[in-house]
């Protein structure tokens, strides 16, 4: 491949550029999703602030509980804080819950709650808690009241029995079950990598999967169409007396690359006045994670996955992203090279549009396995070499310090070589190909057109083109 | 000698689609490239341009190997083709600017040819006082001629020293047929070299003074046209008489060509049978209303050519073979 088969590169790439950006389709998208961005952390914010204002209090005001159990717990101190600072608790040892009930029924509007209390033949505890059918109380307010009370009562029954607090804190101690196996030696196996993923883990790989297939699908589908037509409209005709098939594709996948940055790029923007607007609105301390006690607990938590994180991680994994939209581009160039008819662009991207399934589909299955911690550090390796899945599964693992360096770095070398072999690849049927006009080639076509070319020294020679070829 | 083909040769598989084409260019004027739908003309072009690599043979500018990307060279394609959605005067900017055209002279040569060609409305939007100004038409909204006058233009854009025009005429109306050819005209004067090729047989005769004819990828009939003409002699005999004269046709055993009001329309051997005919027709006082004796047309050359090769059998109705027309060759 000479240098001048790359001249006028830049001219295909400024003009794909500015007619991409143009189109009302782009513009409107643009617009669309930088308004929602822009609106989404004030609306969420606005809408957890007035959801914690909410609950800062519970509506119940008065919370009646039977205790039929003989425990001789005290209940007056069943529920504190904040939240039931306004709430009564009235503690009835003997019966009168039946009437007590149907009294409520016969109430509008009540905020009264009843708790009742029993230990069944059967040998299990019973918490009953019920509210009129008309109670002025939201089912997310009693649901809080009722797990509260449920906690209280779970270290009341064995504070009952004279365990200290001590020993309390003791028993309540996580348990942890694990199954091992022994060695040749005879000893416990050490604990094998690739143990499981956290859930937040697993979405944040699987976030990662859905934004790689949305950076390539965009890219690749932009140079599909554009390629067919340029084929369907016959501008190719006059496009290759100036530039040579390579420069015309390296321009296309440039200026697609270009305008998903820019897309992605205008998102975080306004994500980032998104947070100052919220910021602006709600103070300081208002922003969708961190303005709630969970949300910093979930801030902290993302912060801690994300420790291994540097910038040497960041360049790679964006570098191994680009690299996969080249490849996948490239193969969307082909796909879009063996259409000659614009109707016949899906049937033609079927390939591209498989392949693209295949590589996002072993990410993702990856990931369901890591949940699950039913797959080994080695299954991960392997799908970050698979060039099909590399570009959806190394980043994100990566950036959760999931991945050695030395296997990213080798997962990234194995993509720039497969996309390396694939441009030459297609370096050499593409020039056949853009002149095509028949119906739509298939993958053993383009194999072919290839291995006819290396038969005839490097001419241009496909089988069955006679026929086909516009003269 | 400025543009030099030399053994040109295209295969797809088993079949040869250009066998060995060989012509030159030695002043500035235009070829002319003839054939039948499938004959190769295309594929030559695409040849001689370098968009398609050729099984050999070799294309010559100057005595050096034609590069189109490095060399100032003008295409009109066949097949038309511009971006149906994009705006034209973005479109033919680009295309400048593919070629090397500064960007400001390519805005005051478009200028210039929209107006000769008479498309400005379209680039150039009217601005109607107190109304929103028009969007700049895209190609999809123009019709074909006007898409052609548009494709024209990016041919000529960058002021090409070798222009190549794949049938510029065809589906062009009467009135813009003359508005290209004024064009063609032009940049013969300019002294640019053509290659055209075109079924049109009258417009190559107008313009062309040597021409090839390619019949399934090989040349048939190849050189001056003035020539290959001279070389049949003057063989098409026009008559027409106010009484029958068909007993004096039969008498000769002239075939007819063509029997229309206007006139029959002989085949003769030479000058001396027409001659001998005419001296009938006035011995037998039969009143001549229409008596011309000329070459055969290249349209004649060209189905005599071609549709002999095609069905590679001669009848009584075919043209002598020329004595010395030109390098009349046939292969």
């Amino acid at each position: 491949m000479k240098r001048s088969d790359y001249a006028g590169w830049r001219e295909v790439f400024s003009f794909s550029l500015r007619q991409e950006m143009k189109q009302k389709s782009f513009r409107g998208l643009l617009i669309v999703m930088c308004v929602l961005i822009l609106g989404f952390v004030p609306v969420s914010t606005w809408l957890g602030q007035r959801g914690e204002e909410q609950e800062k209090a519970t509506q119940v005001t008065l919370l009646t509980v039977y205790d039929e159990t003989g425990l001789g717990i005290d209940y007056s101190h069943a529920l504190e804080g904040d939240r039931y600072r306004e709430m009564q608790i009235a503690q009835i040892s003997g019966e009168g819950f039946a009437e007590h009930v149907k009294a409520l029924e016969e109430s509008e509007g009540s905020t009264e709650m009843i708790a009742h209390i029993t230990y069944e033949e059967a040998g299990y505890f019973n918490l009953t808690f019920v509210k009129a059918a008309s109670a002025a109380l939201k089912d997310k307010d009693c649901d809080r009241l009722t797990g509260d009370f449920e906690s209280f009562f779970q270290d009341a029954r064995i504070s009952a029995v004279d365990v200290s607090p001590e020993q309390l804190a003791f028993i309540n101690q996580p348990v942890e079950t694990r199954i091992e196996h022994t060695t040749a030696e005879g000893e416990i196996a050490p604990e094998e990598e690739g143990e499981s993923i956290s859930m937040s883990e697993y979405y944040i790989l699987l976030a990662g999967i859905v934004v790689v297939m949305l950076i390539v699908n965009m890219g690749g589908g932009q140079i599909a169409f554009s390629i067919v037509t340029e084929k369907s409209s016959r501008v190719v005709e006059y496009l290759m007396i100036n530039v040579r098939p390579m420069a015309l594709i390296v321009g296309k996948i440039l200026a697609a690359l270009t305008t998903v940055v820019i897309q992605f790029a205008a998102y975080g923007v306004c994500y980032l006045l998104s947070n100052l607007i919220s910021s602006l609105l709600f103070g300081s301390g208002a922003a969708l994670l961190g303005s709630t006690q969970d949300g910093a607990q979930q801030a902290s938590g993302i912060a801690a996955m994300f420790s291994s994180v540097n910038p040497g991680t960041i360049l790679l994994a964006a570098v191994m992203i680009l690299a996969g939209v080249f490849f996948y581009s490239i193969v969307a160039g082909l796909a879009g090279a063996s259409v000659s008819k614009m109707e016949e662009m899906a049937e033609g991207l079927k390939l591209y549009q498989m392949l693209l399934m295949v590589g996002s589909y072993i990410g993702i299955f990856l990931c369901v396995f890591q949940i699950v911690g039913n797959v080994s550090q080695v299954a991960v390796n392997i799908c970050c070499i698979i060039p099909l899945s590399a570009p959806f599964v190394m980043p994100a693992n990566l950036l959760l310090g999931k991945l050695s360096l030395p296997v990213a770095l080798a997962s990234l070398a194995v993509v720039l070589l497969s996309t390396a072999a694939l441009f030459s690849f297609t370096a050499k049927v593409y020039e056949s190909m853009i002149f095509y006009n028949g119906n739509v080639l298939k993958l053993k076509d383009i194999l072919q057109i290839a291995k006819n070319r290396k038969l005839a020294g490097g001419s241009v020679s496909r089988r069955g083109e006679e026929e086909k070829h516009h003269e | 000698m400025s543009l030099e083909v030399k053994e040109l040769t295209k295969r797809y598989g088993e079949k040869t689609v250009v066998d060995g084409l060989s012509f030159s260019l030695e002043t500035p004027g235009v070829y002319a490239l003839l054939g039948t739908n499938g004959a190769g003309k295309t594929t030559s072009i695409r040849m001689i341009l370098g968009m398609l690599a050729s099984d050999g043979g070799q294309v010559l500018w100057q005595g050096k190997p034609l590069d189109a990307m490095r060399m100032n060279v003008g295409y009109l394609a066949e097949e038309r083709g511009l971006y149906p959605k994009y705006e034209l005067m973005d479109q033919l900017l680009y295309f400048a600017k593919l070629k090397g055209v500064p960007k400001e002279t390519a805005k005051k040569r478009i200028a210039y040819w929209a107006k000769r060609l008479e498309v400005e409305e379209y680039l150039y939007p009217p601005k109607t006082k107190g109304k929103k100004a028009e969007k700049p038409k895209t190609a999809d909204q123009l019709s074909k001629g006007n898409q052609q006058k548009i494709q024209l233009m990016a041919a000529l854009l960058s002021e090409p020293e070798l222009l190549i025009l794949d049938e510029p005429l065809s589906g062009l109306d009467p009135v813009n047929t003359d508005l290209f050819k004024g064009i063609i005209r032009e940049e013969m004067d300019k002294g640019k070299y053509l290659i055209m090729s075109s079924h049109q047989m009258a417009t190559i005769e107008e313009f062309c003074e040597d021409i090839t004819i390619l019949n399934r990828g090989k040349t048939v009939l190849q050189g001056d046209l003035n020539e290959i003409k001279r070389g049949y002699g003057r063989v098409n005999m026009f008559v027409k008489c106010d009484q029958p004269f068909e007993d004096i046709i039969t008498r000769h055993s002239l075939p007819m060509i063509n029997d229309t009001p206007d006139g029959k329309q002989l085949r003769v051997t030479g000058e001396e049978q027409a001659l001998a005919f005419l001296q009938d027709l006035l011995r037998e006082q039969r009143q001549v209303v229409k008596f011309e004796l000329r070459e055969p047309s290249l349209h004649e050359i060209f189905v005599e050519k071609v549709g002999g090769a095609q069905e590679e059998s001669t009848d009584g109705d075919a043209l002598p073979q020329a004595e010395n027309g030109g390098s009349h060759e046939e292969k």
